[in-house]
């Protein structure tokens, strides 16, 4: 990987605007993308996603605004940021009457890779990508899955620190997706900055440490994943789970000092309890539970679902 | 039962309607007979039956227009819609497949038909100029719609048996040329083999053949023509070609229909084939490890078939031109070394403006059907040097022919020298060049925008652009006097030079426009 970046964005987007043929595909958007982090990018259909990842990847030039990969502008520096970053279209868009050999090869050579070079390196994404069994493999003859591996293991061959995956999960079936999580998680480890737009939201909560919600061309939501899944929670809201149920708990809590609200959820051990931080803490709801002799099993910060998140940002009807 | 084809039908005409090109294509069509009316009422000054000069004009003008849309337009109407993977979508939706083949057959040759019935009244204007009879218009008329209703089921079966539009329309062409070139020719051999006494003109296979020739070539429309213009026609125009070609028409039709199952779901269509490029390490067949110029590499194999179809094309070439040579020796007295060379060398020269030709249609239109573009744009590398690199790879393929171009220059090298020194000083000889280079240009910047026959539009265009210019030189001349004619000709080349220029600037930034999509 060459020279790591940590004291400024891998991506800085500043107030851009792009439209085509007169619709605003992106009004005015900024957000930046931290170095080495998984950074999710969500929107519903027709928000700008792809375009802002085009813009990204320098397949478009930006017609308002700046945008800097690296610390690059992207319409004066296009080579430079094309050396640096991988992406994966959300269609395949691989050579499909080669072998996977051949289609990592062919990529090695094109990026500038010696022959010793490429056979390492198309060892190397081979096994991460668990696609070393079928290096011979004609790629039209791969299921869906299989071929995003190999559009992934492409994106890699010029080992890239940074990857743009637009929607890198849609269509693939259950087990393929979750390989495919495995694989980004991996590679995350490996310090790369991933950016990935998708519409498997409850994946992205899990995968991601940081994430952007845009709608109509206009961001609605841009920092880490744990802000935006306590957003607009004026109290902290916990969800207690106790190992057995204990009577008369959940209106004794209610009478505390600071309680809000103690709601039953459908299950009968579960407690969902709303306080103001400024009269009580978790330590005194926790002392009296167990004063009331409450086998606490779990206690933790009730987040909002990343889909209702996603909701309550995003508009109604899809464009 | 006929509902779907009736939805097809109405949607392929509404669809046709929309469609800017389609009113452009009619217009050129409209000018094309706009020009040969203004060139036969300026040859009705210099020499009578300026009329008969005009319908020849135009019927053979409807003739190759008749041709390209075989070629391209028929030949795509089922392989569109496997490429795009909407047959089995149609079957789902209950449409059978003789209402399918009817629904994506009928617009077209409607579509056609009104082209040839809307200058009927233009062709009338031809009895007024003089040379030419009603029934000679009629005839003519009915030979070259049975013909465009059998060259329709053609492409129909073509389309209905390859699993893409470019097999398709290489099996049309071949068809063709084996119906246009190949009795003629397989004819003449018989004869030559009859009168050498090498087989008998009375055995039954002979006689057999001679007779199936001899149906197949009076079903030409080529000839049909030819006899209906000559003067005093006065056969009726419903003879062996109009009833043959109707007849094969509707066989063939028929033959789509019953192959439709066999071959109208494959998955072929779906994704492109590697053609005789091998999986297998084989110093022949495989496209072994990618070259520095990854590009290149990539489309000499997998666009043009690599080392394996060199070879194949070298063998072909060779026995080709072996047999021609033997033809020609047997057929003259004195048929010498410089002969045999100058031969092979304009044969040659043929085949490699047949092959850059197919190669321009073919090298960014692969990457635009397959939609590789986004990948190979993001390379860190100008999309002109992808564009070059693509070229360069396609190129490659035409080393065999240049090899046998170069031995016929060999051969003939005094004549060779002797010819190339001469139209070196021509500024047609020049204009010619250009004018194929823009030829090649355009055809490469069409097949960007269009699904499918961007070769046969810019060699319609190009025709189009030619009797434009060979009219406006004849009407200078009538103006300006002879000698307007060479610096016409010099202002056309360079206009045409700026031309190509600009093309690879508008390729380019259409290859942009396209990856970013």
């Amino acid at each position: 990987m060459s020279e790591p970046i940590f004291d400024q964005p891998v991506i800085d987007i500043q107030n851009v605007s792009h439209s085509f043929k007169g619709h605003r595909a992106l009004q005015g958007i900024s957000f930046q993308v931290q170095p080495q982090s998984l950074h999710g990018f969500v929107g519903p259909n027709g928000a700008g996603k792809t375009t802002t990842l085009k813009i990204i990847c320098t397949l478009l030039r930006p017609q308002s605004g700046k945008v800097e990969v690296f610390g690059h502008d992207v319409k004066f520096s296009v080579k430079e940021i094309r050396k640096r970053i991988g992406f994966m279209p959300d269609h395949f868009s691989t050579y499909r009457q080669m072998t996977v050999f051949e289609y990592l090869d062919f990529f090695g050579a094109a990026y500038g890779l010696g022959l010793e070079q490429r056979d390492q390196v198309i060892h190397d994404v081979l096994t991460l990508t668990d696609m070393d069994g079928r290096k011979d493999s004609l790629i039209s003859g791969l299921s869906r899955g299989m071929q995003q591996r190999v559009s992934l293991a492409r994106v890699l061959v010029n080992d890239p620190d940074l990857l743009l995956l637009d929607e890198p999960a849609s269509g693939l079936d259950p087990r393929a997706r979750i390989e495919l999580m495995e694989i980004l998680q991996e590679l995350k480890r490996m310090g790369k900055t991933i950016f990935i737009s998708s519409h498997i939201l409850s994946e992205l909560a899990e995968l991601c440490d940081s994430v952007t919600i845009i709608d109509r061309g206009l961001v609605k939501y841009s920092g880490t994943m744990d802000a935006l899944l306590t957003h607009e929670q004026e109290h902290p809201c916990y969800k207690l789970t106790l190992e057995s149920e204990v009577e008369g708990l959940a209106e004794t809590l209610a009478r505390e000092p600071g309680v809000i609200n103690v709601q039953k959820t459908d299950k009968a051990r579960e407690l969902r309890l709303t306080f103001d931080a400024t009269i009580t803490t978790t330590g005194n709801l926790l002392s009296k539970i167990i004063a009331l002799q409450g086998a606490i099993e779990s206690f933790q910060r009730d987040k909002k679902h990343l889909n209702q998140a996603f909701l309550d940002l995003t508009e109604q009807g899809v464009r | 039962m006929f509902q779907g084809t009736f939805a097809l039908f109405n949607r392929a005409l509404s669809v046709d309607f929309r469609q800017t090109r389609a009113h452009l294509f009619r217009f050129l069509f409209t000018v094309m007979i706009l020009l040969c009316l203004m060139s036969a009422h300026m040859a009705s000054r210099m020499m009578g039956a300026a009329g008969l000069m005009l319908f020849t004009q135009i019927i053979y003008l409807n003739f190759v227009f008749i041709l390209m849309a075989g070629v391209s337009f028929f030949a795509t109407a089922i392989t569109e819609e496997k490429e795009e993977q909407t047959i089995g979508l149609l079957l789902m939706a209950g449409v059978n497949p003789i209402s399918l083949l009817l629904g994506k057959s009928l617009p077209r040759l409607v579509s056609a038909l009104l082209l040839l019935s809307v200058q009927f009244p233009f062709t009338l204007l031809a009895i007024t100029l003089g040379g030419v009879t009603f029934s000679q218009v009629i005839a003519v008329y009915s030979a070259l719609a049975v013909f465009l209703f059998c060259l329709s089921n053609l492409g129909l079966l073509c389309s209905v048996i390859c699993a893409r539009s470019r097999y398709a329309s290489t099996l049309v062409v071949i068809a063709l040329a084996a119906f246009f070139w190949g009795v003629p020719i397989f004819h003449w051999i018989l004869d030559g083999m009859i009168l050498k006494k090498w087989i008998s003109a009375t055995a039954l296979p002979v006689t057999f053949t001679n007779l199936t020739l001899e149906w197949l070539s009076e079903s030409s429309v080529l000839r049909q023509i030819n006899v209906i213009l000559t003067s005093g026609f006065s056969e009726s125009p419903w003879g062996m070609q109009f009833w043959s070609n109707l007849i094969s028409g509707m066989v063939l039709f028929l033959l789509s229909c019953l192959l439709f199952n066999r071959f109208a779901l494959t998955e072929d269509s779906t994704s492109p084939g590697r053609g005789i490029v091998s999986k297998k390490k084989n110093p022949l067949f495989s496209p072994g490890r990618s070259w520095a110029n990854a590009l290149m590499w990539k489309d000499f194999f997998f666009v043009n078939g690599g080392y394996g179809m060199a070879v194949i094309k070298f063998i072909c070439y060779g026995v080709a031109l072996f047999a021609l040579c033997i033809l020609i020796g047997y057929t003259s007295r004195n048929y010498s070394r410089e002969e045999i060379g100058l031969t092979v060398f304009w044969t040659m020269v043929i085949v490699l403006l047949v092959e850059i030709s197919l190669a321009s249609a073919r090298v960014f239109h692969v990457e635009v059907q397959w939609q590789t573009l986004v990948s190979t744009s993001m390379l860190p590398q100008s999309m002109a040097k992808t564009a070059y690199s693509k070229v360069a790879g396609c190129l490659l393929g035409i080393i065999p022919a240049c090899i046998y171009l170069f031995l016929g220059a060999v051969l003939s090298i005094y004549e060779t020298v002797n010819d190339v020194v001469m139209i070196l000083a021509e500024p047609a000889f020049w204009m010619m060049c250009t004018e194929i280079l823009f030829f090649w240009h355009l055809t490469a910047l069409l097949s960007t925008y269009i699904k499918w026959g961007a070769l046969p539009l810019a060699f319609i265009l190009m025709w189009v652009g030619n009797m434009f210019f060979f009219f406006s030189m004849s009407l200078l001349s009538l103006v300006g006097g002879a000698n307007i004619a060479e610096p016409l000709s010099i202002v056309i080349t360079l206009a045409m030079f700026v031309c190509i220029v600009i093309s690879h600037f508008l390729i380019k930034d259409r290859l942009i426009q396209l990856a970013s999509q």
